[in-house]
């Protein structure tokens, strides 16, 4: 292969791994920006999702249900950690709510532990067929599945955000949480839909990587932490641009991994992620703006 | 409530005579112990020792200072192999190998890189605050483990280190000598750090904690602070890890992962954010419990997160909290 060609297929295997961090990156952004939480256990839901739907498939159920169970047990996991961990705590300082994240994280890592081991699960591709060829790329078949179903959820959440009730309501909870509900939208619910809405899009994330790479107890943290980097870039605010920044880190991070070495594949991508970091820190601070929590609420 | 008249009285560390009482029996049950411990209690009593180093250096960090610090064991792991290479690569002369120059050398040079490194990492956090920190952290404890898993060379890779006996004149340092070391390093670095807290540094790091710009108002110099505590915790992480070195005497990146940079943070928060007792406390707990559990050692993750979200819940102040008030409440008994 010629060096162009490698190029052409770091890039499109970036890509893909890029619509997986957006899909956990998007959760992020749901749950920061309604209940201003950062939720380091977002990668559980798809490890979670990915294990329950290779247990499914094990027990016989035909793949598609199996599938959309998974994503809707997501779902249910991501409001339960909302109702039982962060409602309780909602008064406190982001430092401890980010403090029972990690907690969090840690304890549905335990249970994943408790109920799958540590063996590693797998998912069959959604459809047979050999890889398709796009320009000097070769992608296998469920690569286009991951970028295909990850453009319905996005016209999915744009249609929920933009045309419906409850979608407005998350979003005035997201830009003013007391004049939303002094109009009457319940912003406690408000908070748990999105989580639920986050533990959904990362359950979903789970079961369509499975069939890419192997499902393990310890694969979330990772990727939640992918998705996370391609969030901050872009100042947890804004849905459309994370979903950009996730899938240009996801480039980069294959190119990096590609063409430098992939033993430091986490290694660059973090690196890369401080100084994206930093030059956004020194770029806001010229207009008189540190990066922080206040910033990203505006 | 006793009364405190003159400022000489306000500055003891120690009050009363049932506190130097209890002091003086501790250190003394200590050093006595050894005569009549097994080999596995000192092992663990030295492991304390060295999670309390940690412990108490991430606590200046993130419950002083409010700064959080994901990527702890990145420090620890610095640490525990510059000590590692010191004693390893650098071609000491016997003597001063037999007169533990060599490993005092290998202690003094860990906790100064990793304060250099924990400088390098405190420059970012001059400009970033909450989950944009907590992250770069992340990403700095990730990269260091990548290297160290990696660079062959430099680490000896996934095959690990194997670090020399330490010698002391015509002493080899055993379990029961490091095991001194260990106590008297961390009552050593424990002490400083209860005086660095009452200091003007100290309070310094309590209000960049509380509100960094109020601080920074006040006359605060928050570029010298925030990158003193990182290299302070740092440093503290490192002569912890350089100890772990030591006392394991062999290294591997294995033991220096995301996990361990959690472990450390859990024992903070555990034993109480912002308390000195606190992080001896939590460290403790969390180097005695895995152990004792050995047999649930899947169940640990759950049992760690389950008990900080109940901390978090029921005791944001953490053993050290419940403590005070548990004193508190014998105190003012009967009212």
């Amino acid at each position: 292969m010629s060096l162009s060609q490698q190029i052409a297929q770091f890039i499109a295997s970036g890509f893909v791994n890029g619509t997986i961090y957006a899909l956990l990156g998007l959760g992020l952004v749901a749950i920061h920006s309604v209940t201003r939480v950062v939720n380091v256990a977002q990668g559980e839901f798809a490890a979670f999702g990915a294990l329950l739907a290779a247990s499914l498939l094990a027990q016989g159920f035909p793949l598609w249900p199996a599938l959309a169970i998974a994503v809707a047990a997501s779902a249910i996991l991501g409001g339960g950690v909302h109702r039982v961990a962060i409602r309780p705590a909602r008064q406190a300082s982001a430092l401890v709510l980010l403090i029972i994240t990690i907690a969090v994280h840690l304890a549905l890592k335990g249970i994943l532990l408790l109920l799958w081991g540590t063996n590693p699960y797998s998912l069959p591709p959604f459809s047979a067929g050999p890889p398709v060829r796009i320009a000097s790329a070769v992608l296998i078949r469920q690569s286009l599945w991951v970028i295909g179903i990850t453009a319905l959820v996005l016209i999915i959440l744009y249609l929920f955000f933009t045309r419906t009730i409850r979608g407005k309501s998350l979003r005035a909870c997201a830009v003013n949480p007391t004049a939303a509900r002094l109009v009457g939208i319940r912003v406690e619910r408000m908070g748990t839909l999105a989580w639920v809405i986050a533990g959904a899009l990362g359950g979903l994330a789970g079961v369509l990587i499975t069939p890419l790479a192997l499902a393990t107890y310890d694969m979330g943290l990772i990727l939640g932490l992918k998705g996370f980097v391609g969030a901050v870039v872009v100042g947890m605010a804004s849905y459309p641009w994370t979903v950009a920044a996730c899938i240009a880190f996801g480039i980069v991070e294959s190119l990096g991994a590609g063409l430098i070495s992939s033993n430091y594949r986490d290694a660059i991508a973090f690196t890369a992620l401080i100084v994206v970091l930093l030059w956004r820190a020194l770029s806001t601070l010229r207009i008189g703006l540190i990066i922080s929590e206040e910033a990203a609420q505006e | 409530m006793e009364l405190r008249e003159r400022y000489e009285e306000d500055l003891f560390l120690v009050r009363g005579a049932l506190a130097w009482t209890a002091l003086i029996a501790f250190c003394a049950a200590l050093l006595l112990l050894p005569r009549a411990a097994p080999g596995y209690l000192l092992f663990t009593l030295s492991l304390i020792a060295v999670n309390s180093i940690i412990a108490v250096g991430l606590n200046l960090l993130v419950g002083y200072t409010g700064q959080i610090s994901l990527g702890h064991a990145g420090f620890v792991a610095i640490g525990a192999y510059t000590a590692g290479l010191v004693m390893t690569k650098v071609p000491w002369p016997e003597p001063l190998m037999a007169w533990g120059v060599s490993w005092l050398a290998a202690l003094s040079a860990a906790g100064l890189v990793a304060a250099a490194f924990g400088f390098l990492v405190g420059v970012p956090a001059l400009r970033l605050t909450g989950p944009y920190l907590t992250i770069a952290t992340l990403g700095f404890g990730i990269a260091i483990h990548q290297v160290l898993t990696n660079w062959d060379r430099l680490s000896g890779g996934r095959t690990g280190l194997f670090l020399p006996k330490l010698l002391f004149g015509p002493w080899r340092l055993g379990e029961r000598q490091l095991y001194y070391v260990a106590i008297i390093l961390a009552g050593l670095l424990v002490w400083v750090a209860f005086n660095l807290v009452r200091s003007h540094v100290g309070r310094a790091f309590v209000a960049i904690r509380d509100s960094d710009i109020a601080a920074e108002v006040m006359g605060v110099n928050l570029t010298v602070y925030k990158t003193l505590a990182f290299a302070v915790s740092a440093a503290y992480a490192g002569i912890g890890g350089a100890m772990l070195a030591f006392i394991l005497g062999y290294l591997e990146p294995q033991l220096f992962t995301l996990f361990e940079s959690i472990y450390y943070f859990s024992m903070i928060v555990i034993g109480g954010l912002g308390t000195v007792p606190g992080s001896i406390l939590g460290a403790a707990l969390l180097t005695v419990l895995p152990q004792q559990l050995a047999a649930l050692k899947q169940w640990l993750p759950l049992v760690y997160g389950g008990t900080i979200v109940l901390v978090m819940a029921i005791e944001p102040r953490g053993l050290y909290g419940r403590w005070m008030k548990i004193k508190l409440w014998f105190k003012a008994w009967p009212f």
